[in-house]
């Protein structure tokens, strides 16, 4: 299997030179230049924290109005561990398919070889009156941080807010985005949403109904089977997304964006484990709303320096779910509500000719409640900050230097530790884009 | 339609409405003529800003992308600029690679099909012989160009060209007017070219001069004028200048007996003021768009391009002879 994607990624690299050499010629077209555009992006890092290796472990069980079990947040994910980690191998191929669609297509490669589809969608590009309709696989444009890949975040790790509430890769799914963009001198995009919606791991995460009943099952020494657990089919898309965004023109040599997002995931699922000995399952609908702001003052100086920006992100989610399962059969219709804010600020500044400085505070939990009937639990507040300092060495390379002090409140009371990074990455093939 | 069942509407609903009605109606008539015979331009770089303004006079509504002086290799694709993307009849840009950070991602983004290429897209040093274009491509040798050298507007006899061209492209997208736009650029033409003989005189002296550039933004100015370079500030076009290589420069200016560095100010003064302390050659500051201190229009960009470079060489001449 890897041997074909090793094949095709050489065959792709091999038509980018081609197309390199094509376009000596005059093309008068931008977008023919490296088409496909072939990219790999090598990443990784050394690692270190003061808690025996399980601080992303600890980040990710941090308190939480949202926690489920067998749901997708078990994703085995390339768990960092001291020492030295290769981080997933990104290749990623755009281009023009012809004057009606572009197209994106972006894997990544674990360490251990796994290979994911991340992204693959279309885009029409000949449709009139600002409107875009994108189709496929792609991540959603819910938030501002949320479409960005990895190699082009400002720290080595995601933050605690997007991690508590969207998960480490953020919403992404199947199905269709349609945006428009007003025909103003201000920016007004409105996007919409449609989402199969079935593989979120925290917020609107749904749960494998087969491996729930047999956990079930094997706890209670009884028989259950999956239809048992009442829960609804999945079929159809589950979730819907609906952005806003605003940026006044404060001309070349700074920029601004707001931006609102809302989603319902309208058949959430959680299994939930009480210490009682209680199981059960509970279903509903879930909401997400997002506020955002982007300010960016680009740099005055060479190599970026002089620039700096500030992004701050708060998100709340919120549950109405109902038992649809439970070992008490008396329980059965005990409404179960989750709700919890998430927010982080980060500002970077282009101290001197490539270098960076990025600080970053984020916390999770806020206003977290857990309510089972007229039983409610509060999710304590975990907080993060982080100092980062990033040397481009040019456009494809960067080498990354990043301290997190972690305060996370988990199933095992309050931890307080640190954790390093050391982190480059290095593309090779087509030229970055600089989006906003 | 509008107007009748507003007329309608404002007896019965009062002052509130009525005024809601004349801002509505007032923002159609607005659109309209704003539709009607304006070309709206983006352009990435200020001198083709500059360019489309000279040659369309009111006809054209002229945004820039990038401020005079800014790097352009280095814009972000802003909301704003995909708002203007949006409403473009004409993306007026360099090409040759300078934009390509960001010029796909404002056409991908810009919902605006009539602009992703010609005639809604015009890519100026795409329709002029270049210079530096590299027969083979390897990122290990810096940020090089695959199209050749972009920066073709440092060369007054290209962009009287370009102004030609960029005349017939207006007179496509918008018919109505294409005498006029003929005759604005013909007129812009007789004006610039009188200019030419005037700025190689002025520069008669630099002829054959041998110089150091910070980066290899001014080979169609040099090429114009008769002079070479013999190096460059960044060791590879796009990396900044390292102790190392600038202490070999500090050689090659005496071998090759550079007389002038020329540098920007987004450069900085550090390394070209270092190199100069350091050899015979003088530094010499020098504006790349129009719109930079000392120049507003594309003729004054060469007035002073050429007034430095020839003070800079007397100066030199005298204090360092």
């Amino acid at each position: 299997m890897n041997k074909f994607y090793l094949a095709g990624a050489l065959l792709a690299a091999s038509s980018s030179v081609l197309a390199a050499e094509d376009n000596n010629r005059n093309s008068n077209n931008p977008l023919a230049a490296f088409n496909p555009a072939f990219s790999v992006i090598f990443n990784g890092m050394y690692y270190h924290d003061n808690v025996d290796g399980e601080g992303v472990d600890l980040l990710e069980d941090a308190d939480s109005a949202f926690h489920s079990h067998g749901g997708h947040e078990e994703h085995e994910h390339d768990e960092l561990k001291r020492g030295f980690n290769l981080n997933e191998t990104e290749l990623t191929m755009s281009g023009s398919v012809d004057s009606y669609f572009d197209a994106w297509l972006s894997a990544a490669i674990s360490s251990g070889g796994d290979f994911e589809l991340e992204e693959a969608w279309v885009r029409s590009q000949s449709l009139p009156a600002g409107l875009q309709v994108k189709a496929g696989r792609f991540l959603s444009g819910i938030g501002y941080h949320n479409e960005k890949h990895p190699h082009s975040w400002n720290f080595a790790d995601q933050n605690l807010a997007y991690l508590s509430l969207l998960g480490d890769h953020g919403v992404s799914g199947d199905g269709l985005q349609l945006t428009w963009l007003a025909p103003t001198d201000s920016y007004l995009q409105l996007g919409l949403e449609m989402l199969q919606g079935d593989n979120l791991e925290r917020a609107g995460s749904v749960i494998d109904a087969e491996e729930i009943a047999e956990e079930i099952s094997a706890e209670l020494a009884t028989d259950v089977a999956a239809e048992d657990l009442n829960l609804a089919d999945q079929n159809g898309p589950q979730l819907g997304v609906f952005t806003l965004r605003y940026a006044p023109d404060l001309g070349a040599r700074r920029a601004l964006q707001l931006g609102l997002s809302a989603a319902r995931h309208q058949d959430s699922q959680a299994f939930h484990e009480e210490g009682g000995g209680e199981l059960f399952v509970t279903e509903g609908d879930t909401d997400v709303y997002g506020a955002q702001a982007v300010y960016k003052h680009f740099p005055t100086g060479q190599y970026g320096k002089g620039g700096w920006s500030l992004t701050g992100e708060y998100f709340h989610a919120d549950s109405d779910q109902k038992a649809v399962y439970h070992s008490d059969p008396a329980e059965l219709g005990l409404p179960v509500t989750s709700e919890q804010g998430a927010a982080y600020v980060e500002a970077t500044y282009g101290f001197a000719p490539r270098w960076q400085i990025g600080l970053r505070t984020a916390a999770s939990g806020i206003g977290g409640e857990f309510s089972e009937g007229d039983e409610t639990e509060e999710a304590r507040l975990s907080r993060q900050h982080s100092a980062a300092v990033t040397w481009y060495a040019t456009e494809f390379s960067k080498l990354r230097l990043q301290f997190n002090r972690n305060d996370v409140h988990g199933d095992d009371g309050n931890e307080e530790y640190n954790q390093v990074f050391l982190q480059y990455n290095l593309s090779l093939g087509a030229h970055g884009a600089h989006s906003f | 339609m509008t107007l009748q069942t507003s007329s309608r509407l404002i007896p019965r609903k009062g002052a509130r409405r009525v005024w809601v009605h004349r801002v509505l109606i007032a923002a159609l008539c607005a659109a309209s003529f704003g539709a009607r015979a304006d070309l709206r331009i983006l352009a990435c770089e200020p001198e083709w800003g500059q360019l489309a303004t000279e040659i369309g006079g009111d006809l054209v509504t002229v945004k820039t992308a990038s401020a005079p002086g800014q790097d352009a290799h280095h814009i972000q694709a802003r909301p704003s600029l995909l708002a203007q993307v949006r409403r473009a009849d004409l993306v007026l840009c360099n090409g040759a690679g300078l934009e390509a950070g960001w010029l796909p991602v404002l056409l991908n983004r810009g919902g605006n099909p009539a602009v992703r290429q010609a005639p809604g897209l015009f890519l100026a040093a795409e329709q002029v012989d270049r210079l530096e274009v590299p027969t083979t491509l390897d990122r290990a040798d810096g940020d090089v160009h695959a199209m050749g050298n972009p920066h073709v507007h440092l060369d007054p006899r290209r962009m009287v060209s370009l102004s030609q061209q960029l005349a017939e492209r207006f007179a496509t997208l918008d018919p109505d007017n294409a005498t006029q736009y003929q005759q604005q650029q013909q007129a812009w033409q007789t004006a610039f070219e009188t200019g030419i003989p005037r700025w190689e005189q002025q520069a008669a002296s630099l002829k054959g001069s041998n110089v150091i550039t910070y980066h290899r933004s001014w080979v169609y100015l040099l090429d114009w004028l008769g002079m070479q370079r013999v190096a460059e500030l960044e060791p590879k076009p796009g990396l900044p200048p390292t102790p190392g290589h600038l202490a070999e420069l500090v050689k090659s200016v005496e071998q090759q007996q550079a007389s002038l560095i020329l540098y920007r100010p987004i450069n900085g003064d550090e390394a070209a003021n270092w190199l100069a302390a350091r050899t015979s050659a003088c530094a010499v500051l020098l504006p790349l768009s129009p719109g930079e201190e000392g120049t507003e229009t594309l003729a004054s960009l060469y007035d002073t391009l050429i007034e430095r470079l020839v003070a800079a060489q007397q100066r030199c001449q005298g204090s360092k002879a």
